[in-house]
């Protein structure tokens, strides 16, 4: 019971802090005028313009909430270290695990704000077109969500021992090859496939697309999560698909967050 | 039950610094029995390992070896800073935040909630003498006596049976050391145990009953400062610490 409040109080102070940063209001008006901006995309684009404004505004959903990961992120733990306030935290009877999880809990509630104000922008957006409000645009910003999940506790994870530019940079390498690691994974097996007799990729390549298998294992596999074509061409997925996705995300973070704690508890704080 | 409120033996602390993370030792086997009810006062020159001693204590560093005892249980353990208080030497706060919000935040990781948080939310506001009108600014407005006396105030929210402070007077004007020097004795009455560090000697000799000084991370006298005096020959705490300082570096 007592993780538990401790966790609730530290969410609650994390999304406060978080709320009143001026970042994340920087970021949602950004994506709200390039959402509304879909609209002028698609009037110059060759495809049809709900295609447009469905498909760029779900990848803005994805891109400004990593950077709200990255920016709350990375900078409220970060900022906990160095500013030292952590010292005043973690002398109440607070364990080190409470707190990553409740700045994990806080960001994650400022995140599904996010998330949720620039559906309704894209909803709303789409009202004004005339467009379908259909089940695979809800199921696509559903999915954004949890991506972002993963990489907030990558970004936790990172900001527990790097520096904010190296657990930034980190994020976003997590964040693009997570989205990249299926099409990395061919490439491999296609340049192995037609490499010529006596080249190094010829003689190890089965090795080499060993090791990209294992890495795109490892590396989670944020591609499932976007389903920003599937809503352009009103597809809707299945719920088993949703479902297994959002377990899926949740281990990973959880397994994430647990590396994060491990590494937490030995640190010392100078 | 043990009769100490803090007990340390044969304490070892290194830090790791630099790119390279080099090994750095600051405390070298320390021992330390601070009683229940004590104003213990802690004293040494920068760097002679009194904030790392302490960081032990309130668990932000991890010991490499030896025994460190806070109530009875060991640092490492959540528990054990149930009836702790703290003030760290600088204290940092979240600036986003007014003093009353992060006083209830506080009070709430403390265990305190409703009537109860209230009730001593303004019994510790009165005792470190902070105004009523600048509470509820937000934080990064206040100058350096007024963080000090939140510091002090979120620390004995909880009326903790053991509070750590770490350099409690540095930065204050003399109104400002009187208000935490009348606050400690306040609380001693009340039966809180003190365990301080500083570089005010004159009010170390003042408010003290025991006092112990670290000289280069090893413990160099413990006593009443009237002990320590009589043993060296010296009249005063400052011309022991002189003295000492000159013996490690000449």
């Amino acid at each position: 019971m007592l993780f538990l409040r401790e966790t609730y109080l530290i969410a609650l102070n994390s999304f406060r802090e978080a709320v009143r940063d001026k970042i994340p209001y920087v970021v949602l008006l950004s994506a709200i005028a390039l959402a509304a901006f879909s609209v002028l995309l698609g009037e110059w684009s060759v495809f049809d313009r709900e295609f447009v404004v469905k498909s760029v505004t779900v990848s803005v959903i994805s891109i400004s909430g990593l950077f709200i990961a990255l920016f709350a992120g990375i900078g409220q733990v970060q900022k906990e270290i160095q500013k030292k306030t952590i010292h005043t935290l973690l002398a109440k009877p607070v364990s080190r695990e409470a707190f990553l999880l409740g700045k994990y809990i806080g960001l994650l509630a400022l995140i599904a704000l996010q998330v949720v104000l620039l559906s309704l922008t894209l909803f709303s957006v789409l009202w004004a077109i005339d467009g379908s409000i259909s089940a695979p645009v809800i199921q696509a910003c559903y999915l954004v969500f949890w991506e972002l999940a993963i990489v907030l506790a990558f970004a936790i994870l990172f900001s527990t021992y790097s520096s904010a530019l190296i657990s930034s940079i980190f994020s976003v390498g997590i964040y693009l090859i997570g989205h990249l690691g299926n099409q990395i994974l061919k490439e491999v097996y296609f340049a192995y496939r037609i490499s010529e007799d006596g080249s190094f990729l010829h003689s190890h390549g089965e090795l080499v697309y060993d090791i990209a298998k294992g890495i795109h294992y490892i590396i989670p596999n944020l591609f499932r999560f976007n389903a920003s074509m599937q809503a352009a061409h009103s597809i809707t997925l299945e719920a088993s698909y949703i479902v297994w996705n959002s377990f899926y995300a949740l281990g990973y973070s959880s397994v994430v967050l647990c590396m994060a704690a491990l590494l937490f508890r030995k640190k010392d704080f100078v | 039950m043990s009769e100490n409120a803090i007990e340390i033996r044969d304490l070892h602390k290194t830090y790791r610094c630099g790119f390279w993370l080099a090994k750095k030792k600051s405390l070298f086997g320390i021992s330390l029995e601070v009683k229940k009810g004590e104003i213990f006062g802690f004293i040494g020159p920068n760097g002679a390992g009194k904030s790392t001693t302490i960081k032990v204590l309130t668990g932000l560093l991890r010991k490499d070896s030896g025994d460190v005892f806070i109530l009875g249980k060991s640092p490492s353990e959540t528990k054990s800073r149930i009836n702790l208080g703290y003030l760290p030497e600088q204290p940092y706060f979240y600036d986003s935040l007014s003093g009353y919000e992060l006083l209830k935040f506080y009070g709430g990781l403390s265990g305190l909630s409703g009537k109860l948080l209230e009730e001593r939310l303004r019994w510790a506001l009165t005792l470190v003498n902070a105004n009523a009108d600048w509470i509820y600014r937000r934080l990064r407005t206040y100058s350096k006596g007024m963080q000090q006396r939140i510091g002090l105030a979120q620390a004995i929210l909880h009326k903790p049976e053991l509070l750590i402070l770490d350099e409690p007077m540095s930065g204050l004007d003399p109104l400002g050391r009187r208000d935490v020097r009348e606050a400690i004795l306040e609380l001693n009455r009340g039966g809180s145990t003190i365990f301080y560090s500083s570089h005010v000697l004159s009010d170390v000799e003042a408010i003290s009953h025991r006092v112990a000084m670290i000289i280069d991370g090893k413990i160099s006298h413990t006593g009443t400062v009237e002990e320590i005096t009589k043993d060296t020959g010296r009249n005063s705490l400052e011309e022991v610490l002189a003295k000492e300082v000159s013996r490690v570096v000449p």
